[in-house]
């Protein structure tokens, strides 16, 4: 099922019509929530811990090609394979030669959003390999052939009737809801795929300058099994993945567990530098990294936006988004959703395909209060917006709309004529009724009533009354 | 070579261009480690104390033993209770004299020494073991996390294959945070970790927490007290 931010009106529209997808989404985003306030009430510096975090960020990315030159130079000496790409086309090519290179047959995968970006699972199918997610919402979500619909909880938009639906169908396993049931039948196919497969794609939280490593978080053990069975592990980051030193970890290990799912720290954080050494039995012989841009340098260019760089995609700003709430992941239209989605949509995509994405946003500024990091995501969405018109991609509706106001802010004895005429219009509709809303459908609110005496009328009322 | 000197040459011109971007508290990360520091328990007896209920939040086992034959004792114990038939070793002297003892009650107890098996068979003999007895270098206290360093094991794999784990640390093994553990164990040593925080979960159904999604369902840590 293959999305496009070009279609988000109709996503929208049949997200808003959708009852599980509501209860769905409130039930992900509201435990994750208030599991989340819990942990940042028992932590009095998390002001800091947030300015800290911008501070180091910023620190990597105003000097980015110094920490990346670091970063390389550092895990070259560990042993780590480093490879770029300029271009999610050039990515998929590095990573097929490395398939083809060591015979490569079956992939399992942990959570990587960059892959999904890619591409990349579909490119590998169609030149048979087979390639698994598995983290279980991923896994889930693939047997579906869909693209996750929340950055850390990829099935959120699935109740466990759907799951035990796809499970009985594509597995062939008989038909139970119960999830514990349902998680144990993931396991025990997954577990079985990750005995066999000879290469492991994992995803990148934290890529550590100082230290040459790749750092990976996540619950399930799955990335666990993707990096330590296979014979080859490749991370896949983009180039802003960066953090200056391992003791930063600190300050981002202490933001991102809670930020994402309420946890105060999550099961597994491996901090990966290199293959196993020879003596040992297991782990991986290679390691590699692939350092991705597709368009992220051009993000750093300019000196605003840069900052949405700094996203460590937690997830916070979905959950607590009153539009995600309201039409999920998958209404964006892209792998990048919620608030961050809307500001990477136009800044990766272009002003043309990203046309509607900053406008799914009421400016409300939550996702600006608990963003980890600090990113100032409304003041990007109206910088944004302010692209869309000057590139010419707003509504043809809106030009004509806002010309006609423009006009009539000109000309005041039109606009008093153009803020009586509806009130004294509205008389003429039966008593009680107003006008439809802007969809002209009968199933939206209608307008509220107007009233014809304007604000100007009204203030002298207002002091008239006042001086008796 | 030339993706990277392309990629490098465009970051190059994009930092040229100074930030837009508001100037940060420079006193935070300051702030930050004196917080932490208010916040740290007094005393040892507090790390460990903190360490449990932190263990414990997130369905960790806690048990604090004196002694060898106390260890064995708590093994057969959680294999007789749980019904477990195979237990795994790395090959720790320790651990396999601490198993020895607790099997002399366990006839049908399967013991596992992964040091015997080659890379393919291990994985097999791990992946349908009920336990491991495993042991690590250090613990977390403010999280409850185990630290390993894979790249010194034996095994790995034992910590995550089998569907019960059952971690023997020390008292003095505990550090108060991961800031405190960076600042004890050199670079070297640790960009090559894994922490392990209680056992694997997930909460991808309904978001309701369902125990052992990949790895084990259960984390056992046995404390050695002097």
């Amino acid at each position: 099922m293959e999305l496009t931010p070009t279609k988000i009106k109709a996503y929208v529209k049949n997200a808003l019509l959708d009852g599980n997808l509501k209860t769905a989404v409130d039930r992900a985003t509201q435990t994750a929530l208030t599991k989340r306030q819990d942990k940042v009430d028992h932590m009095p510096y998390w002001e800091d811990l947030r300015h800290a975090a911008h501070a180091a960020k910023r620190e990597v990315m105003e000097h980015l090609d110094r920490y990346l030159e670091e970063f390389e130079k550092n895990c070259q000496k560990n042993g780590i394979q480093v490879h770029w790409a300029e271009t999610a086309e050039e990515a998929r090519a590095i990573i097929y030669q490395l398939i083809q290179d060591n015979n490569v047959k079956s992939i399992v995968k942990s959570k990587s959003l960059t892959t999904e970006e890619l591409h990349l699972n579909h490119f590998l199918i169609e030149r048979g390999i087979e390639t698994l997610e598995t983290d279980l919402g991923e896994y889930i979500v693939q047997l579906l052939d869909q693209i996750p619909s929340h950055l850390t909880a990829p099935a959120l938009h699935l109740t466990r009737k759907d799951i035990a639906r796809i499970f009985q169908e594509k597995l062939g396993v008989d038909y139970t809801e119960e999830p514990t049931e349902l998680a144990a039948i993931a396991r025990s196919q997954l577990r079985r795929k990750f005995l066999a497969a000879d290469m492991g794609i994992s995803g990148v939280n934290f890529a550590i300058a100082d230290a040459g490593a790749v750092t990976i978080v996540e619950n399930e053990a799955n990335a666990a099994l993707t990096i330590s069975v296979p014979k080859i592990h490749v991370a896949v980051m983009g180039i802003e993945k960066l953090i200056p030193r391992l003791q930063d970890l600190s300050i981002f290990l202490r933001l991102l567990g809670p930020s994402a799912t309420g946890q105060k720290a999550s099961s597994y954080v491996h901090i990966v530098s290199g293959p196993s050494p020879a003596s040992r039995k297991e782990g991986p012989e290679q390691v590699h990294v692939v350092i991705l841009d597709n368009g992220r340098s051009k993000i750093l260019a300019d000196p605003q936006l840069r900052e949405l760089l700094f996203c460590i995609r937690c997830g916070a700003c979905l959950n607590v988004c009153p539009i995600y709430q309201q039409v999920g992941g998958h209404s964006y239209g892209w792998v990048y959703m919620g608030p961050i989605g809307a500001t990477l949509i136009p800044s990766y995509l272009g002003t043309k395909a990203g046309k509607y994405a900053p406008y799914l946003s009421s400016l409300c500024g939550a996702c600006f209060e608990i963003c980890p990091v600090r990113i100032n995501i409304p003041h990007h969405l109206v910088k944004l917006r302010n692209d869309i018109v000057n590139d010419g991609h707003s509504l043809l509706l809106e030009r004509l709309g806002i010309s006609v106001w423009a006009f009539l802010a000109k000309h005041p004895l039109f606009y008093r004529f153009a803020t009586w005429f509806p009130g004294k219009l509205q008389q003429l509709l039966p008593k009680g009724k107003s006008f439809p809303g802007p969809g002209w459908s009968p199933n939206q609110r209608p307008l509220p009533a107007f009233d014809s005496r304007g604000f100007r009328k009204r203030l002298k009322e207002l002091e008239r009354k006042k001086a008796i | 070579m030339k993706s990277a000197n392309n990629i490098l040459a465009r970051i190059r011109t994009a930092t040229q261009i100074k930030s837009h971007l508001p100037v940060e508290k420079s006193e935070a990360e300051k702030n930050v480690l004196e917080g932490v520091k208010a916040a740290m328990p007094k005393d040892s007896v507090g790390l460990w104390q903190q360490f449990r209920t932190e263990l414990e939040k997130v369905a960790g086992e806690f048990y604090e033993v004196k002694s060898n034959s106390d260890l064995a004792e708590l093994l057969a114990q959680v294999i007789e209770k749980s019904n477990f038939n195979s237990l795994a070793l790395d090959g720790n002297a320790d651990a396999l004299e601490i198993a020895s003892r607790a099997a002399i009650n366990l006839a049908a107890l399967e013991i596992i020494d992964v040091t015997t098996l080659a890379a393919e068979e291990r994985r097999e003999r791990l992946s349908n073991a009920n336990l491991a007895l495993l042991s690590a270098p250090y613990a977390i206290a403010d999280i409850g996390s185990i630290v390993l360093f894979p790249n010194e094991m034996t095994s790995v794999l034992a910590h995550l294959l089998p569907e019960c784990v059952m971690i023997i640390i020390r008292q003095d093994q505990m550090v108060a945070n991961l800031g405190e553990l960076f600042a004890q164990v050199p670079a070297e040593r640790a960009k090559s970790m894994l922490l392990v925080t209680g056992p694997s979960r997930t909460a991808d159904i309904e978001k309701i927490l369902i125990l052992g999604a990949h790895g084990p369902k259960r984390l056992i840590v046995a404390m050695y007290k002097k």
